[in-house]
């Protein structure tokens, strides 16, 4: 009876280690396998896996495209999955990894020799090592506005397609309220700051901010950025001496850009570092504020919350005294499309891609999400054409040049450190731009 | 010590027993064993992407002089968060569940309305104070107008952690009350007239008698509210965001590392690192329980 | 709630290890507690009216919210509704398709935390009565389970190699491993049971499968509602878990709608309530038909570490 006892109880617990073993092992092993693949030629058909991140105008405009799509090839069954923002990257990794996904966003960005490894993103990473497709030959990237192909361009290849642009370093501003008070758009940084406190003055708050989620805020920042380095040049050149220390926080200029936001937060609405951005369209509408630092993203939802209440438009924050720096938006390229190289179905993948850049299919897409074109002589919102003058240049924000050093401190990571300024953090600008200074140093 | 097993054969004991400790070893403790692993290396979670073993870098870095004030106000936000929100918690729960134990009138319905919370789930609480503490739009907003002042409430940083704290006790009042009341009706009735018959009054009754019988459920509190809140990040999430220092917390560092938040988050590092800050939290909480506990089972024997 | 006290054993007292053998014989009917003289009544319900408000204000006020037209919240946000308007919901419904998320949440919640239960008596009964060596090990093994670091990466690592990713099989075992206090609940209510039983049972020839499903199960019945209940929140609530474990949408739950949709309406305060509303409504109905049980569990307050 004991014999048998002890048998059934290490044969147990010879059975679970053996299993825990192998798991562990699976586990570790997993981290670095790759799923097979195979593609099929002729006409697309079966399952098309797409995964983007979710917002209420891209998920309409995908929408339309993927029911033409289907229309015109009946074998295929596209499978869209809008996922929230802030589960993106986490679904998209596992996705990836499982092999479960054609087309999803990416963003690789050129890392320069100068920043330190380390500091690439996941995405850069992935392309380096292949998880993507190359799309460089394909015919359809022949379709797309060349500069933007070029500034999004990864070590000289294509990777991504653009699906549109947005800009964000100005505001959209109360038009009816503007002509009331006899206002004018302002071009110059003096005339920016006499317009908030003629607004301030007769009790209405300038500028709204949705301060809680923080990256509002920093959209002060792009806008300071833009103005104060106006070229593509100025803004390269600001990034490599940061990164070779030639240039630090605490110089004049830089010390500038946070100099201006902290204005900005001046004018910013009562607590605006506890209103969240989901509120801004609202508060806008409800005319708590003349003017809200925003993209040309939220158009739509600013469009449905004002309806008909009152005229608006949009302009650039003129940061700099020159009027001239304050001529062009910065803009980025917006959710760009990779096709993952692991694709169980690379024929589906690239005709839908192919289809998705065809002039007529992209002006679908434009229309219903009321983003920017990437192609040329697409026809456009009214709303984007009014600041047609202001696009005519892409000029590249600044968060789309800037690259963190991933083993510096957290007060430079965008770099100016926009959050440390009160009300959002403790201290005045001088204060942050010494933390932020001292937290990239820490870096090195 | 073994009891002695009444039963005929142990085998079917055995056989369930390995059963269930299967499904939890492969399920939880080896994937938290695999964690302890690549908090050495630098993988990042993306196939193809090789993996390097990093030894202790990811440590290092962690307390390296960069970002060691952000981790330690993360580890030093994350301890208040714990012991306030712990032993407020427990206090007024044990407050609470004294007052809904003697005889009133819908007693429980008071119980299930206090419970509710716990079951209505983080998202929904989240959103129902970020609604009330909308500073331009919320009640809270126009309470605090009634005093003349005005706040940022969770932009503000010195309010924050509070205010996340406070909402999180609310929280997490239903589990501890509940607890509590069926620790409070195992006390037998004879305790509190034979202390009665003895002159002791109200207070000295819930020192003498209530506190000491409860030992094992304060125990039982405390612990879940120890580990509830030096793992949850959720709520913080959903309040406050994933990158506000006055929030920051070890738990919502480890997700927003790992997983990254909004693509303002600054620098994402690799999977490897958050495992790092898994592991970190880990000890934390494992030695602060473990005190805590031998502490209160000290004082539980001495009854 | 004194007459939840009403249980199957009445020698569950003696037995109880808080008390000292030399206290008075228990009393066969569970009288009206007080403490001391009575406080003043008003002054009770005047703290009981306190505590309800805290607790009732926040759900009426995202009632409130959710039966607001859009345009009646953007003139104002704070005040009572005038008019009552359930377009939202409708709104929400449809935009959410929360039917089909309901009855995935439903069979995850119920699988994974029956499963999890299930390990929970397994796992506790046999160690809270001591019947394996090395008792106080298992004891700490369960507590030290209760803080075991965040394992989503190799959570998701091992699914996948065991081939249950986009499986939901794999998200229910990862779910029900996921035991909490379960085990220690169980080992403490264990002890208030009297071994008696387990001879008596024993004696009689029932082995020891049938004893457990036949008379512990029915006698742990609180403790059981317990864990159980404790697991199925957890369950219920869970975002990150079936993001990466279960990508197909139509396998998602409920939680995971919720989070999409205010992801994708962000500003859309009345559509936002009422689409909350319509995922805790379940919770609360199911909640207030179990909740009888939770105060009845834990019962002998014997909750040991």
């Amino acid at each position: 009876m004991a014999t048998t006892k002890l048998r059934s109880r290490s044969l147990a617990r010879r059975g679970l280690t053996a299993v825990s073993a192998v798991a562990l092992l699976g586990i570790l092993a997993g981290c670095s396998s790759a799923a097979g693949s195979s593609s099929t030629d002729g006409a697309p058909s079966g399952t098309l896996n797409i995964v983007v991140s979710s917002a209420d105008a891209s998920d309409a405009g995908f929408r339309a495209v993927n029911a033409a799509f289907e229309k015109k090839y009946p074998n295929v069954d596209v499978k869209f999955s809008a996922v929230p923002n802030n589960n993106y990257k986490a679904a998209k990794s596992s996705r990836l990894t499982a092999g479960n996904v054609d087309i999803l966003i990416a963003a690789p960005t050129e890392v320069p020799k100068f920043v330190a490894d380390g500091s690439a993103s996941d995405d850069d990473l992935s392309t380096d090592a292949g998880v993507f497709l190359d799309l460089t030959k394909q015919p359809f990237m022949k379709n797309f506005t060349p500069s933007l192909l070029k500034s999004i361009a990864y070590k000289g290849k294509q990777y991504t397609v653009p699906t549109g642009v947005s800009y964000y370093s100005g505001v959209f501003y109360n038009k009816t309220m503007f002509d009331k008070l006899g206002l004018s758009i302002p071009t110059t940084w003096s005339e920016f700051v006499t317009l908030a406190d003629t607004l301030k003055a007769q009790g209405i708050a300038p500028l709204g901010i949705g301060g809680k989620d923080s990256w509002p805020a920093g959209l002060t920042m792009i806008s300071a950025v833009q103005g104060l380095y106006p070229t593509q040049a100025d803004k390269e050149a600001l990034f490599k001496g940061l990164w070779t220390n030639k240039v630090k926080l605490t110089d004049s200029k830089p010390l500038e850009v946070l100099d201006r936001v902290q204005k900005m937060y001046e004018f910013g609405q009562q607590n605006f570092s506890g209103v969240s951005y989901a509120t801004i369209p609202s508060g806008f509408a409800s005319e708590q504020f003349a003017m809200t630092a925003d993209g040309t993203w939220d158009a739509p939802t600013i469009a449905s919350a004002v309806g008909s209440k009152f005229e608006y438009g949009y302009f650039p924050i003129p940061t700099s005294d020159t009027a001239a720096d304050n001529a062009t938006l910065a803009g980025k390229v917006d959710l760009r499309l990779a096709v993952a190289a692991n694709t169980k179905n690379k024929t589906a993948a690239l005709a839908w891609m192919s289809f998705f850049s065809d002039p007529k299919n992209y002006a679908t897409y434009v229309k219903v999400s009321g983003t920017a074109p990437a192609e040329p002589n697409i026809a456009s919102s009214a709303f984007l054409d009014s600041i047609k003058g202001y696009t005519s240049t892409f000029s590249p924000a600044w968060d789309t040049i800037w690259i963190a050093n991933s083993k510096a401190g957290a007060a430079a990571s965008f770099p100016f450190n926009y959050p440390g300024i009160a009300p959002l953090g403790s201290g005045t600008a001088q204060q942050a731009a010494k933390q932020s200074q001292s937290d990239w140093a820490a870096g090195f | 010590m073994t009891e002695s097993f009444p039963f005929p054969r142990r085998a079917p004991m055995r056989i369930t027993f390995t059963l269930g400790l299967a499904v939890l070893v492969i399920f939880a403790i080896v994937p938290a064993v695999g964690v302890l692993f690549i908090a050495f290396t630098d993988i990042r979670g993306i196939v193809g992407i090789p993996v390097h073993w990093i030894g202790l870098d990811n440590f290092v870095s962690f307390f390296s002089a960069a970002h060691l004030g952000y981790n330690l106000n993360a580890i030093k936000n994350t301890l208040i968060y714990a012991i306030v929100s712990t032993v407020v918690g427990i206090v007024l729960a044990l407050g609470i569940a004294v007052l809904l134990n003697q005889k009133f009138r819908g007693t429980n319905a008071y119980r299930a309305i206090v419970f509710l919370p716990t079951v209505l789930g983080v998202t929904v609480i989240g959103l129902i104070w970020s609604l009330i503490f909308n500073p331009s739009a919320g009640p809270a907003a126009s309470i605090w107008k009634l005093f003349g002042a005005d706040s940022a409430f969770f932009g503000d940083p010195h309010m924050a952690l509070g205010l996340v704290i406070a909402v999180q006790i609310w929280a997490g009042l239903g589990t501890s009350v509940v607890i509590f009341l069926a620790g409070l009706q195992a006390i037998p009735e004879d305790l509190y007239e034979s202390s009665s018959m003895d002159g002791a009054t109200p207070w000295q009754q819930l020192r003498m008698v209530t506190i000491p019988m409860l030992a094992p459920s304060i125990t039982a509190n405390v612990l879940l509210g120890i580990v509830g809140s030096l793992q949850s990040y959720q709520l913080t999430y959903v309040l406050t965001g994933a990158n506000n220092p006055a929030t920051q917390l070890l738990s919502l560092a480890i997700f927003s590392q790992g997983f990254g938040g909004s693509s303002a988050s600054g620098v994402s590092q690799s999977q490897g690192y958050a495992a790092a800050i898994s592991i970190v939290q880990f000890v934390i909480v494992g030695v602060i329980s473990l005190v805590v506990l031998q502490y209160l089972r000290r004082r539980e024997a001495r009854l | 709630m004194s007459t939840d006290l009403s249980t199957p054993l009445p020698t569950r007292r003696s037995t109880h290890p808080r008390l000292a053998p030399a206290k008075t014989a228990p009393s066969s009917k569970p009288t009206q507690r007080r403490r001391g003289p009575r406080p003043g009544r008003i002054a009770g319900y005047v703290l009981i009216a306190v505590v309800m408000v805290l607790y009732l204000f926040p759900l009426l006020f995202l009632l409130n919210t959710a039966l607001k037209s859009n345009a009646e919240f953007n003139a104002d946000p704070v005040g009572v509704l005038t008019s009552i308007n359930l377009g939202n919901f409708a709104a929400a419904w449809v935009k959410g398709n929360f039917g089909a998320y309901i009855l995935n949440s439903v069979l995850y919640t119920a699988a994974a935390a029956g499963l999890g239960t299930l390990v929970s008596l397994l796992l506790g009964f046999p160690v809270g009565r001591g019947y394996f060596r090395r008792t106080k090990l298992w004891n700490l093994i369960f507590v030290l389970m209760l803080f075991l670091p965040n394992a989503l990466i190799t959570q998701f690592q091992l699914v996948r190699t065991l081939g249950l990713y986009d499986n939901r099989l794999g998200y229910i075992l990862i779910m029900a491993a996921g035991v909490g206090v379960g085990p220690i609940l169980m080992t403490g209510f264990v002890k208030s049971l009297p071994k008696e039983l387990d001879e008596a049972a024993a004696l009689d020839g029932i082995g020891y499968w049938r004893y457990l499903f036949t008379f512990v199960l029915p006698l742990a019945r609180p403790a059981v509602a317990t864990i159980f209940i404790l697991q199925a929140i957890g369950v219920w609530n869970d975002i990150i878990l079936a993001t990466i474990l279960l990508p197909d949408q139509s396998k998602s739950p409920l939680t995971l709608g919720l989070f999409a949709f205010q992801g994708t309406y962000t500003s859309q305060w009345g559509l936002l309530s009422a689409a909350t509303l319509i995922v805790a409504a379940p919770l609360v109905i199911a909640y207030i038909f179990l909740q009888r049980y939770l105060v009845g569990g834990v019962i002998g307050g014997a909750v040991k570490g």
